[in-house]
């Protein structure tokens, strides 16, 4: 896969998915102010109270202020790696028929929509790195080392979950193929995130019987992991995070070739 | 009245014709209030009430926002598919029928298949609730009704009014985004804002406890709730048609 990048052409990729996201200016205002902020906003309610009716100073380990610190990590990072639009994108080229304009190109049509899909994110990386800025500057008194480790780290990890929520918003857009209906499809993925990325309540904070789902599904580690990871900065937790980002985009990379193949080959065109 | 008939009777039938989408969207519908029923198990293992509201109150409270948002559902896409078909130069051609264009906005596409899931979710909730109902005076269990149906028209019109932008910007607007954005609060009970602060957005935007009073009628028997959120849905409908007015006068027709 790596081989045969062509640089030039992945530019003007980004640039073109760059400039869509921009070009929907209603869209990114509701993402940036509406979506995160009221989200925010109703999860610090809860928990305020949560912790006013319990009378408890830390539930799970975690301080009222720790966990207001890693809703806005995992909100924010659920704007950044959002594969909503780019799975509405491929549903589209596959339902209308327009998959054999992409197929003739010499991209492979996964790196083009990769690359559509990375340009499309730049847009939303001072969103995902608020709140390293917020944690760094306000809330730590991290020693000069963590403080770097932290955010040498945090880039990385935002790098790979990057490339891993492509792959499965890629794999999750090609039930298209079968359905032809992208409605199904879209909700099905934001209720997945939603629920398995750690964006409704920390991994650990689920019943006991769902936790190890809840803590090694690939959903978390595009989100939920990498905020765990800022909230407690260690080797250890960088190093557990980084294998499980690695070891899920070498499947999903095999996984989502697999079936491109397997369905492409009995494809025979919706009429373009 | 018999227009409106047909226009039901017909969607009906359309309705009907795609079984593959109801069976998709009864799945998604299932596993998405069961995430919301796991989501609020979890929080109630650290804390015995959240503002005051105990276990079986807030799961009659999310029953009551899931009712509410599957009617408003209903009417809601049909508006959306409506200013959908404005936004892409489809509209003209319902401009010159002969009857009002309010019939096509509310009903000509609206999602008349929901009435399954809403009728299972009734029946459902008359037993799993049956002493919360019938334990309650007539007068709380009226005033639930009332409000219950005042805030799905509220819903409505939320929908409509931002929609109605499309006629004057000429873009599409992300309305039920917008929306299901605002739904996120709806499962917090009133008592997470101050009183004052609670009212005041009751009667601006209110939308967004449009299960949450309902609920604290019949639950809290806390009838004063009702005045503030009629006052906001008079608001609503002064601005819903105040807004229709001025934006069809300025609507100029994209090309068809």
């Amino acid at each position: 896969m790596l081989s045969s990048i062509n640089l030039d052409i992945a530019k003007i990729y980004m640039k073109n998915g760059w400039r869509v996201v921009l070009v929907d200016r209603a869209i990114l205002f509701i993402d940036i102010f509406v979506a995160t902020g009221l989200t925010f906003l109703m999860q610090m309610m809860l928990w305020k109270y949560i912790y006013k009716d319990s009378g408890e100073v830390a539930i799970q380990g975690k301080t009222f202020s720790d966990i207001l610190l890693y809703y806005l990590y995992v909100i924010c990072l659920n704007r950044f790696n959002n594969g909503y639009g780019i799975i509405e994108d491929i549903s589209y080229t596959i339902y209308s028929g327009k998959i054999e304009l992409a197929l003739v190109k010499p991209f492979s049509f996964k790196l083009q929509k990769m690359f559509d899909y990375l340009g499309g994110s730049l847009v939303y990386l001072p969103l995902a790195l608020l709140p390293l800025i917020i944690d760094v500057t306000m809330f730590s008194n991290y020693t000069v080392y963590t403080g770097l480790g932290l955010i040498v780290g945090y880039l990385v990890l935002l790098v790979l979950s990057q490339v891993l929520c492509f792959l499965l918003a890629f794999i999750i857009s090609l039930i298209t193929f079968k359905s032809e209906n992208s409605g199904v499809v879209l909700a099905l993925y934001s209720i997945l995130a939603a629920f398995l990325g750690g964006a409704l309540l920390p991994a650990n904070y689920w019943p006991e019987s769902m936790r190890l789902i809840m803590e090694f599904n690939p959903f978390s580690y595009t989100m939920g992991a990498i905020s765990e990871f800022s909230l407690a900065p260690s080797i250890n937790s960088f190093l557990s995070c980084l294998t499980g980002l690695l070891i899920y985009i070498c499947i999903f990379n095999l996984v989502s070739n697999k079936l491109w193949k397997m369905l492409t080959r009995d494809y025979k065109g919706l009429g373009g | 009245m018999k227009i409106k008939f047909h226009f039901l009777y017909k969607n009906i039938l359309v309705n009907l014709y795609y079984r593959f989408n109801f069976l998709g969207m009864m799945c998604i519908l299932i596993i998405a209030y069961a995430t919301k029923l796991i989501f609020l198990d979890s929080l109630l293992q650290y804390t015995p009430s959240i503002a005051g509201w105990n276990k079986l109150e807030l799961v009659f409270l999310l029953y009551t926002m899931i009712l509410s948002l599957l009617i408003s559902d209903t009417i809601d896409s049909s508006v959306l598919r409506f200013f959908q078909k404005v936004y892409h130069g489809e509209g003209d051609v319902f401009f010159i029928k002969p009857i009002s264009l309010l019939n096509y906005m509310f009903l000509a596409w609206a999602k008349t298949i929901n009435l399954i899931p809403i009728f299972i979710m009734t029946i459902g909730g008359l037993i799993y609730f049956y002493n919360v109902f019938w334990g309650s005076s007539l007068l709380s269990l009226l005033l639930y009704l009332c409000s219950f149906a005042l805030g799905i028209i509220i819903n409505v019109l939320l929908v409509t009014n931002l929609s109605c932008l499309t006629f004057i910007i000429k873009r599409q607007i992300p309305a039920d985004f917008l929306f299901s954005e605002f739904t996120k609060i709806m499962i917090l009970p009133m008592g997470v804002f101050s009183r004052k602060v609670g009212l005041f957005l009751l009667v601006l935007l209110p939308s967004i406890f449009s299960a949450a009073v309902p609920a604290a009628i019949l639950l809290k028997s806390d009838y004063s709730l009702l005045k503030y959120q009629s006052l906001g849905f008079v608001l609503s409908l002064l601005v819903f048609y105040m807004f229709y007015k001025y934006s069809l006068s300025r609507y100029e027709g994209l090309g068809g």
